[in-house]
C-alpha cells in the first residue's frame, strides 16, 4: 500500500495534518491521523501507518472480532470495546488511538486518495 | 467559536502556583493578531516600567499566531517576548519547531508566566490540565539531556521548552531552546532561569476549526506550489540550508571578517559547499514544506562525533570567519556547545571573536583566558572558549555578559566590540550594506538581521536593485520591511515563507482560517505590523531608550573597510536615521506622535 523512506523524512507532519483533515474535514490537526511521525532527534524515529501486511495481527487478535478487511482494516465500532489489543498487536505501530472516543484509528487509504502522499514534499511516503 | 485561533489564553504565576485562564478578545485579534502583537500587548500593559528583567516582576509570554497549528506551510512558528537581560529593552524570539501547535492543540493562542518559583519547577500542560512540578532532577542537565529525559518519563510527543546551564546561571547570552531548535538572542533563557522555570512541557489533543476549509486549502496549495516554484524556497534553501548565501555575503564584502576588521581572509573562505558536505539529513519544523534545517555530523578529526541540527550561517560565520576560523568541524561542536547549553550562537560567537580580537592586539593574556591561546583561527580554543561561557566558568562568567560588558571592563578594549543596544551583531557589515546599517540602528532588540533584511532590495531583487553603497530608498526599504516581517512574527508564519509568498497571498489564509474579514486584507494586515512597531517603541522609550542610542558603533563611520568588494566604505546613520524617524511619524527625538498613535488607535492606558 505504502513504500516509506524515513531518510527523506523531514518530521514536517504535513501527512498527519493531511489525514486529520481527510477524516474530519475542517479540523487543523495531528490529533486524529491515522499515520504518525515518531520523532527520535537528530534522526526520524519511524513513519507509523498501516503497511496492509498479510499477517494482519490486528485483524486475529481483536477478541471481539469487530475488525475486518476489505481492502483496508474495516472497524466495526458497535462491536469495538476500545481494548486496544489491536493497537499493541501491530508490528508497525501503524494503528492509532482518537484522543477523544479512544476508538482505534485505521488507515483507509482515504478512498484511494492517500491524502498524505500527496501532500509529502519529499516523496518520504509514496504509493506502492 | 473560534476558528484558527484557539480563543483562550493561560496564565500561570510561579510566586503563587495560581493557573487562570482568559477568553480571548477580538479587539485585541484583530489589532494585535497574535504572536509579538500579544507579546506587547501584555509587556506594555502590565509591566512595571523598570522591572529588572530577572526580577520576579518580569513577565514571559509565549505565543502563536492564528497560523500556528494550520496545514498553511512554514507556520509552525512560536513567539517568546518579555524584557531582555542583555538589552533592558523589548525583546522578542521567534522558534519553529512543534510548540507552538501543540499549544494550541492544548487549547490556548499563549502561554503567559509571571512570578518566580521557590525552587526549581517545570510547567505541564496537558489540555485542561495544568501543573507546576518540582524539576530537582532535571536541573543542571543540558538541554538536549532535558528534551531526552522529560520526552522518557511524558511521551516523545509531548513537546517542550527548557533552558540549560547558561539560563540556569542567568547569563544575558541565554537561550530557550524548544525541541532543539532556539529562542535566541537577547536572554530570554535567563529569564526562564531567574523564574526557576527549567521547562514548560505541553500536550494537547485537539484541534483547530477551519471558517472556510475550501478557500484556505485552495490558498494552502497555492502557497505550497509557490514555496516549491521559488529558486529559494525550492531548491536552495533545501539544499543547502541558510548557508546558502556564504558566496554572496563573501563575493559583495558583506561577509564580516576577525571581528569586523576585514571583510577577506587570507585562507579560502567556507562557503555552502564545504558545510554541506556534512550533512546527513533534512530536518523541517512544523508544517514546513521548505526544510531549510540539516542534521550535520562530524566523522573523522579532533572534532569527531560532534553533530548539530544545522550549522546555520549566522553560526558558520560566528565562529567560523568572526573567529579567523576555516575549520567547519568546530564550527558543528561550537553550535552544538550552544543549543546543548542553551545559548545564542550569534552572540556567543560575536564574543569569542571579540575576546580573540583582545588577545592578539595584547589586551589579554593567557593569565586572562585559563591558558587558552586565543588566536585567529585556533579553532580548539575557540571550542574550548565556548564551554567556559556555556557553564561561567572562570574567565567565562565575566565572558558571558557579553561584548558591550567586555567593552567596558577590558582595559583598551572600547570601541573593539560589534554590538548595538547591547546585543552583539549578526553577519553582516553595515559598512558594505547601507541598508543594514540603518536595520541595526533602528532594530527594536538591539543588533538584529531580522527586524528587516534591506540586502534582499540591495542586491538580491533581480529587477531594480538598490544597490549597496548608496543611502537612498534604504529609509523606506528598512521602514516597510519591519513592518511586513513584524506582521509575519504575529503570524505564525516563517520569514523564510514570507520571503517568497507576497501579502496578497498570505492575507486569505488569515481570513479563511479564521472567518475574521479583515485579516485578509494586506493593507490592514501592515497596518498591525506598523501598529506592534510602535507599541514595541513606546515601551522601549518607558524603559529609558533615547534617539542616542539609534547609532552604530562609531568603529563603523572611522574605520574604513581595508579590503574586498567594498573596500573603503565607512557608514554614518544619522541621515538616514532622521529620515526613518519622518517616515515613522516619529519626532525628531525618535518618539512616535500623539497624531500617529491616534491614527494606528494605539491605547497607551490599559
Amino acid at each position: 500500500m505504502f513504500k516509506i523512506r524515513k531518510s527523506d523524512c523531514t518530521h514536517c507532519r504535513l501527512c498527519m495534518l493531511a489525514c486529520t483533515a481527510a477524516h474530519e474535514p475542517g479540523l487543523q490537526s495531528v490529533k486524529q491521523a491515522r499515520i504518525h511521525i515518531e520523532d527520535d532527534w537528530p534522526e526520524i524515529g519511524g513513519i507509523e501507518v498501516c503497511m496492509a501486511c498479510k499477517e494482519q495481527l490486528c485483524i486475529m487478535t481483536c477478541p471481539e472480532d469487530a475488525l475486518s478487511w476489505n481492502g483496508h482494516v474495516v472497524l466495526d465500532e458497535d462491536r469495538c470495546i476500545k481494548c486496544h489489543e489491536c493497537v499493541g498487536a501491530c508490528p508497525y505501530k501503524g494503528i492509532m488511538i482518537h484522543p477523544s472516543s479512544k476508538y482505534p484509528l485505521y488507515c483507509d487509504k482515504c478512498e484511494g486518495q492517500f491524502s498524505c502522499v500527496n501532500v509529502c514534499p519529499t516523496g518520504a511516503i509514496k504509493r506502492r | 467559536m473560534w476558528k484558527g485561533y484557539a480563543g483562550k489564553i493561560l496564565e500561570v504565576d510561579l510566586s503563587s502556583g495560581k493557573i487562570d485562564r482568559a477568553a480571548l478578545d477580538m479587539d485585541t485579534a484583530e489589532k494585535y493578531i497574535g504572536g509579538k502583537g500579544f507579546g506587547i500587548h501584555t509587556l506594555f500593559h502590565r509591566l512595571p516600567a523598570g522591572a529588572g528583567p530577572l526580577s520576579a516582576d518580569n513577565i514571559l509570554v509565549f505565543a502563536t499566531g492564528p497560523l500556528t497549528g494550520s496545514a498553511a506551510p512554514a507556520s509552525g512558528r512560536l513567539e517568546l517576548c518579555t524584557k531582555s537581560p542583555a538589552t533592558g529593552l523589548w525583546l522578542d524570539s521567534n522558534a519553529g519547531g512543534s510548540f507552538g501547535p501543540e499549544l494550541k492543540y492544548a487549547g490556548y493562542d499563549a502561554l503567559i508566566i509571571t512570578g518566580a518559583a521557590k525552587v526549581p519547577v517545570l510547567l505541564l500542560i496537558e489540555d485542561e490540565e495544568v501543573a507546576i512540578i518540582e524539576a530537582d532532577e532535571y536541573w543542571g542537565l543540558d538541554t538536549i539531556a532535558t528534551h531526552k529525559k522529560l520526552k522518557e518519563h511524558y511521551s516523545t510527543d509531548h513537546r517542550i521548552a527548557c533552558i540549560g546551564q547558561n539560563g540556569e546561571l542567568l547569563s544575558p547570552l541565554a537561550n530557550v531552546q524548544t525541541e532543539y531548535r532556539s529562542f535566541g538572542r537577547g536572554g530570554a533563557g535567563a529569564v526562564m532561569g531567574s523564574k526557576n522555570l527549567k521547562a514548560v512541557v505541553v500536550n494537547g489533543s485537539g484541534g483547530l476549526k477551519t471558517a472556510d476549509s475550501g478557500e484556505f486549502s485552495r490558498m494552502v496549495r497555492e502557497s505550497v506550489n509557490e514555496l516549491a516554484n521559488s529558486p529559494d524556497t525550492g531548491a536552495a534553501k533545501p539544499e543547502f540550508g541558510t548557508n546558502v548565501i556564504l558566496s554572496l555575503m563573501d563575493h559583495t564584502g558583506i561577509h564580516p571578517t576577525m571581528n569586523f576588521h576585514r571583510s577577506t581572509l587570507d585562507e579560502r573562505p567556507i562557503d555552502e559547499h564545504d558545510v554541506r558536505k556534512f550533512y546527513k539529513r533534512n530536518r523541517a519544523c512544523f508544517s514546513c514544506t521548505i526544510r531549510c534545517s540539516k542534521v550535520a555530523r562530524v566523522e573523522e578529526g579532533p572534532f569527531q562525533g560532534a553533530y548539530t541540527e544545522g550549522p546555520e550561517y549566522e553560526t558558520v560565520w560566528s565562529f567560523g570567519s568572526h573567529c579567523g576560523n576555516t575549520d567547519v568541524a568546530s564550527i558543528i561542536e561550537a553550535e552544538h556547545l550552544c543549543d546543548a547549553y542553551g545559548m545564542d550562537a550569534i552572540s556567543v560567537g560575536n564574543v569569542v571573536g571579540f575576546l580573540i580580537d583582545c588577545f592578539e592586539k595584547g589586551l589579554l593574556t593567557t593569565d586572562d583566558t585559563q591558558g587558552l591561546e586565543l588566536r585567529w583561527g585556533n579553532s580548539e580554543a575557540i571550542v574550548a572558549a565556548t564551554k567556559l561561557i556555556g557553564l561561567r566558568q572562570g574567565p567565562g562568567d565575566a565572558w558571558s555578559r557579553g561584548v558591550a560588558y567586555l567593552e567596558d571592563t577590558i582595559a583598551g578594549a572600547r570601541g573593539l566590540g560589534a554590538q548595538v543596544k547591547g546585543l552583539e551583531l549578526p553577519a553582516y557589515d553595515p559598512r558594505a550594506s547601507k541598508g543594514m546599517a540603518l536595520a541595526y540602528a533602528t532594530s527594536d532588540r538591539g543588533g538584529c538581521h531580522l527586524r528587516s533584511w534591506p540586502i534582499g532590495e540591495e542586491i538580491m531583487n533581480m529587477t531594480n536593485p538598490l544597490g549597496l553603497h548608496t543611502t537612498e530608498f534604504k529609509p523606506e526599504v528598512v521602514k516597510s520591511q519591519q513592518d511586513l516581517f513584524c506582521l509575519v512574527n504575529c503570524s505564525g508564519l516563517c520569514l523564510f515563507a514570507a520571503f517568497t509568498l507576497t501579502l496578497e497571498q498570505i492575507a486569505p489564509l488569515f481570513s479563511s482560517l479564521t472567518g475574521i474579514e479583515s485579516l485578509g486584507n494586506a493593507e490592514k494586515l501592515l497596518e498591525a505590523g506598523e501598529r506592534v512597531n510602535n507599541l514595541v517603541r513606546l515601551f522601549n522609550l518607558r524603559e529609558g531608550l533615547t534617539a542616542e542610542q539609534d547609532t552604530l558603533p562609531a568603529r563603523f563611520m572611522t574605520e574604513p573597510l581595508p579590503d574586498g568588494p567594498r573596500q573603503g566604505a565607512t557608514v554614518d546613520v544619522s541621515e538616514m536615521v532622521q529620515t526613518y524617524y519622518k517616515l515613522r511619524g516619529w519626532s525628531d527625538d525618535g518618539k512616535p506622535t500623539r497624531e500617529l498613535l491616534d491614527r494606528l488607535e494605539i491605547a497607551t492606558e490599559s
